[in-house]
């Protein structure tokens, strides 16, 4: 009888006790056993059908092949599903154990009650329904991967002392795993993860970041059937160095963070910082060959190694997860690693400097080189975009560059205007300048550069076309300053007689203009770039950790776009409306040569009407009250308008005379 | 296209501070007195080209024009060690050799009679650039040469190239000491007019002002030829400094200038500099800010033109104002400088048009060490300098009232039928000081048209 109840207990039903809906019973009405005996072994009974389902649970995904099993049933499979059953059978052992000890004491003492047997696992009724209630847990969530271990941890999380043991002894054993991948992912940048569970994760659809290089490589390729030219054999080549180069830096944003298969017990914010390592070992890892010999050789990780992986292995040892522990490692290796990469990017690849050339090409810092390439490009891009333009624009770049004394070869070749063909390239919404029915080659002119290794983590291709909006419409403003200095030398023409009051009205309206674009000049180069450029600067040189430089440059680029209005649609709206009258303006004034025509009077009065009615806009939405103290950089732009209060009383109207 | 710009040196005083301006920008760029570039200067990112050009053997040269009608500056010039480093073509020294007589009216028919001569080396200057922005003319209007040649060479200049800009640097006598040169006020009335009419820019470099400069602020007693000519580089090297090292804004003449003259006539500029004190002063006892420099910069000391702006009492204001600030200053002061500026009213504005200070900062010579870290020049349009006019206008009535002395200029073929260029002269002086008052008031743009409607 007690050894039917030890197989009982161990899940094998027999004569005296048979499986039935609500688990392992004793036949009911036995003449030798009474009700409440019935009572105590149904009860104990229960254990048995626990440890039964505990050891089919185990037998179906804890052993076998580990490719999903019966795919049309369940998702349920992979390295932590092996590990939990593993754990979970480390688990049961002290049960086997008990009974063990149990069929020891009843071989002794063949009388021994099932009171006995009762009590002595009675530990066991405690703890076998929260095991079942934890397996259920995954099993109906189809807990995959590293969720495991959160759901685990969860339920670990309780006052009985045995459950929680247990649930810590399996979450223990599936830490070994999470361990290892952490390790192979940390130092070595690798993941050895076949079921994907470890909770970073390719990214699916790593393409995503480099889209609009990709949709530059397409339309040049579709150059490519027209017939190969001297003109496309250089894009070629162009393409195929960016190309080369291009593909890490859309690898840098290869990996991320699954969220769902995060444990809840490591915070996001290291969960970053695990990634960010893991990222930059793999960087190294794969470009070793780019790898200078100055460079060291070797991993990042390389001079530490041994240290970091016995401190991960220590923590694996501990019986229960210590986040602050866990926390405190992970950080002394971010620390390295960051540290690494700012010497690496900072001082070895000379990141100021970068950040230079960057403020220099993309953000106009060079403005001679502008002025000249504007000189010698304004004919080529006034017009539609061709099949050629973009080659005689890069030309005309080279010319001016050569012009103004570049005389950095490598530098320049790194820079590489691009002018997407309208026509082909219909999904173009981005361009900012007004669209007119057919948009002119400056209304999509952009600026490429092939960021040199291992600078391109710093600068990836959404990073670049963050300073090519920039740089469009700062190229935009010079543009127009430059024809309204153009009619400047116009109006200088005459300097000994008095003009007409038509003539001064216009020349009045010309010196308006003029002083917004300059003062918007003024104010977006001195107030914003070379204000932000500098606390960009402290804070890269105030800090040793690559990652706080590259949030600092993350943030050096959005104020930029904040406050030069890119990213206010009202303001940037109006100044572009401004931008444009201007130009009107001056090609009217240029066209006409003295001898205006009523049509041309006419046009020169809307044009005046409407530059009044955006510069009065203008001044309204600067001057409004409400977005003072949010937005403190409207009324920096306001004090250089209105320096002398000409700007608000006139009623916050330029052009009138 | 590095947009050229040639200099023009008339005169004595032209060419001393012309001399001047071309050691100090030797220094600037590394370059040495033979016009080799110095081992230390090959990597500057500065611009040379200009006003240099090289030649075949790599050495800069000047894009300089040295024409005088007298030997002994020029003399002077070429003993010195820069004499290698012109292009002797360049420099024109008139066979006659006896000058000009302090006689605008001899220096203006001189010229004429040389036109050949100086414009094929004008020419000769012009057709070697490739994008040719437009001339500085160095000269003062006091004596003979630089104002009377000046004046003609401004006049022809504007035909020969309608599209070029012209700048000047105009050197104006000194009202403080009696001058040997009594027909000075004939001179200045005669070449101010074609530096009304004939010039795009006028940089008025006072004499009045940079002696008691000299005087006052660093401390000199008698004041040499050379301390004022100092000052005079100082401001004219850091006048072009944004055209020499590039930043984001005015690197070209018309960038830098276009911005200061909205109407054609007012385009007579004053400077300000800062520091103006001598070596053995320097004291930092703080860290400069731009506040201070910009502060300095409104202060009447500082300024080169003996009209002080005042800051209170008289409706005359600023046009427009730009100041270079070189050195290692924080970008984020710039808007708190305007706006303290602006709330502590340190600088009246023209009433009928817009009006700012814009602050270009710039690069700086790494090759001249200086004792200040941070230093400050303004141009200012200031309505103010009518008062200098002004006084030019009186001395010259005064003058001509009993015909003083005008029978060295009735002697000149320009003035052999009549005075007429005399009343013309006056009337166009009378109306640029009458324009500036005008730019005092509200209603200048209707006082243009009035005028217009008058004439």
């Amino acid at each position: 009888m007690n050894h039917e109840l030890l197989l009982a207990l161990k899940g094998h039903y027999g004569g005296i006790f048979k499986h039935t809906d609500e688990g392992i019973r004793v036949v009911p009405g036995l003449p030798f056993i009474s009700a409440s005996e019935e009572l105590v072994l149904n009860q104990l009974c229960k254990l048995g059908t626990y440890y039964k389902d505990f050891m089919d649970f185990i037998q179906r995904y804890g052993s076998g092949l580990l490719a999903r099993q019966q795919s049309d049933k369940d998702n349920l499979h992979g390295l932590y599903l092996k590990y939990l059953c593993q754990g979970l059978d480390n688990v049961l052992q002290d049960y086997r154990d008990a009974l063990l000890d149990i069929e020891e004491k009843v071989l002794q003492d063949a009388y021994l009650p099932v009171s006995y047997i009762s009590s002595r696992l009675q530990e066991f009724n405690l703890l076998f329904p929260a095991l079942a209630l934890t397996v259920d847990q995954i099993v109906s969530h189809q807990a995959h991967g590293c969720y495991i271990l959160d759901i685990l941890y969860k339920n670990s999380l309780m006052g009985m002392p045995t459950v929680k043991s247990a649930l810590n002894r399996i979450l223990h054993v599936c830490h070994g795993l999470f361990f290892q991948q952490l390790t192979v992912w940390m130092l070595h940048g690798m993941t050895s993860d076949p079921h994907s569970e470890f909770f970073i994760q390719k990214r699916i659809g790593a393409k995503d970041a480099s889209v609009p290089s990709d949709a530059q490589n397409e339309t040049e390729e579709n150059l490519g059937i027209m017939g190969l030219t001297g003109s496309q054999l250089q894009k070629i080549h162009i393409d195929s160095e960016s190309k080369e180069i291009d593909e890490p830096s859309s690898d840098t944003g290869r990996f991320c963070i699954s969220a769902d298969l995060l444990p809840s017990y490591i915070p996001l914010r290291v969960a970053n910082k695990i990634l960010f390592v893991g990222e930059s070992v793999q960087m190294f890892e794969r470009d070793k060959n780019k790898m200078k010999s100055s460079y060291q050789a070797g991993t990042i990780m390389s001079s530490r190694e041994d240290e970091f992986a016995s401190d991960l292995k220590e923590l694996t040892k501990l019986p229960e997860f210590n986040s602050i522990n866990f926390e405190t490692i992970i950080d002394k290796i971010r620390t390295h690693a960051a540290e690494y990469l700012w010497v690496l990017v900072v001082e070895k690849a000379e990141l100021i400097n970068q950040l230079r050339i960057m403020k220099d090409f993309f953000l106009l810092g060079r403005g001679e080189l502008y002025l000249a390439f504007i000189d010698q490009a304004q004919h080529l891009l006034r017009t539609p975009v061709s099949l050629t333009t973009e080659l005689d624009v890069n030309r005309a770049f080279q010319h001016a560059a050569r012009n103004v004394l570049i005389d950095n070869d490598a530098l320049l070749q790194r820079f590489h205007l691009t002018v997407p063909n309208a026509s082909k390239d219909k999904k173009k919404p981005e361009s900012n300048l007004p669209q007119n029915e057919v948009s002119t080659g400056w209304s999509v002119l952009g600026l490429a550069y092939s960021v040199q290794w291992p600078l391109h983590i710093f600068f990836t291709p959404a990073i670049l076309e963050k300073y090519n909006r920039i740089f469009r419409f700062l190229l935009a403003i010079c543009r127009t300053q430059q024809d309204l200095q153009f009619c400047w030398s116009l109006q200088m023409n005459n300097k000994a007689a008095f003009v007409s009051p038509a003539a001064s009205a216009t020349w009045q309206l010309r010196t308006h203009m003029a002083f917004l674009i300059d003062n918007l000049q003024y104010y977006l180069q001195v107030d914003v770039i070379e204000s932000q450029y500098k606390i960009l600067l402290d804070k890269i040189n105030s800090t040793k950790d690559f990652e706080a430089a590259k949030l600092a440059h993350e943030t050096f680029l959005s104020s930029l776009l904040a406050q030069s209005f890119v990213h206010m649609k009202t303001v940037f709206a109006c100044l572009l409306e401004i931008l444009d009258q201007c130009s009107q303006f001056c090609r009217l004034l240029i066209a006409s040569d003295n001898q205006m025509s009523n049509k041309d009077m006419q046009q020169l009065q809307s044009i005046k009407l409407n530059f009044q009615r955006n510069s009065s806009l203008l001044f309204k939405i600067l001057s409004g009250v409400r977005s003072q103290s949010a937005r403190p950089h409207l009324s920096q732009l306001l004090l250089r308008l209105d320096f002398n209060k000409y700007y608000t009383n006139t009623g916050g109207q330029l052009g009138s005379s | 296209m590095p947009r050229e710009i040639i200099t023009l040196q008339l005169g004595q005083c032209g060419n001393q501070i012309g001399m001047e301006f071309w050691k100090q920008l030797c220094a600037e760029h590394g370059i040495s007195p033979e016009g080799i570039l110095e081992d230390f200067a090959t990597e500057g990112l500065d611009r040379k080209d200009v006003f240099f050009y090289q030649a075949d053997d790599e050495h800069y040269i000047p894009r300089s024009v040295l024409l005088d009608l007298e030997p002994r500056v020029i003399n002077t010039i070429m003993n010195s060690p820069y004499a290698n480093l012109y292009n002797p073509e360049n420099v024109y020294l008139s066979k006659h050799g006896g000058g000009a007589g302090n006689n605008w009216a001899s220096g203006y028919c001189q010229a004429e009679k040389l036109y050949d001569d100086i414009f094929d080396i004008i020419d000769r200057e012009a057709d070697g650039s490739d994008s040719l922005e437009g001339f500085v003319v160095c000269h003062s209007i006091a004596g003979g040469t630089g104002s009377g040649m000046g004046s003609y060479i401004l006049e022809r200049l504007n035909d020969r190239f309608p599209k070029k800009l012209i700048q000047t640097y105009s050197v104006f006598p000194n009202v403080d000491e009696i001058s040997d040169v009594v027909v000075q006020p004939y001179n200045s009335l005669l070449t101010l007019k074609r530096l009304t009419q004939n010039a795009d820019c006028v940089v008025v470099l006072d004499n009045t002002a940079l002696n008691r400069i000299a005087a006052d602020r660093l401390h000199i007693d008698t004041p040499t030829f050379a301390q004022v000519n100092q000052l005079v580089s100082t401001v004219m090297a850091t006048s072009t400094t944004t055209l020499r090292y590039p930043g984001y804004m005015n690197n070209d003449l018309i960038g830098l200038i276009a911005s200061l003259i909205p109407t054609p006539r007012l385009h007579f500029l004053m400077t300000g500099y800062t520091p103006l004190t001598t070596d053995s002063q320097v004291a930092n006892v703080r860290k400069t800010t731009v506040l201070d420099v910009m502060r300095r910069l409104l202060q009447p000391k500082n300024m080169m033109v003996s009209t002080p702006v005042q800051r209170q009492g008289n409706n005359h204001c600023y046009i427009s104002i730009l100041n270079i600030i070189q050195g290692e200053v924080d970008p984020t002061q710039v808007h708190k400088s305007l706006q303290r500026i602006r709330e502590r009213k340190l600088a009246q504005f023209i009433p009928w048009g817009p009006a700012s200070i814009q602050v270009a900062l710039s690069r700086k010579s790494p090759y001249v060490q200086t004792a200040h870290r941070v230093s400050g020049l303004m141009l200012a349009n200031h309505t103010n300098i009518s008062q200098l006019f002004d006084r030019i206008l009186n001395q010259y009535d005064k003058l001509i009232k009993r015909k003083a002395f005008i029978e060295q200029f009735m002697k000149e073929p320009i003035f052999k039928d009549s005075l007429e260029e005399f009343d013309n002269s006056r009337e166009s002086l009378q109306s640029l000081i009458d324009e500036y008052n005008a730019a005092t008031k509200p209603d200048y743009l209707t006082w243009g048209i009035q005028q217009a409607g008058a004439l």
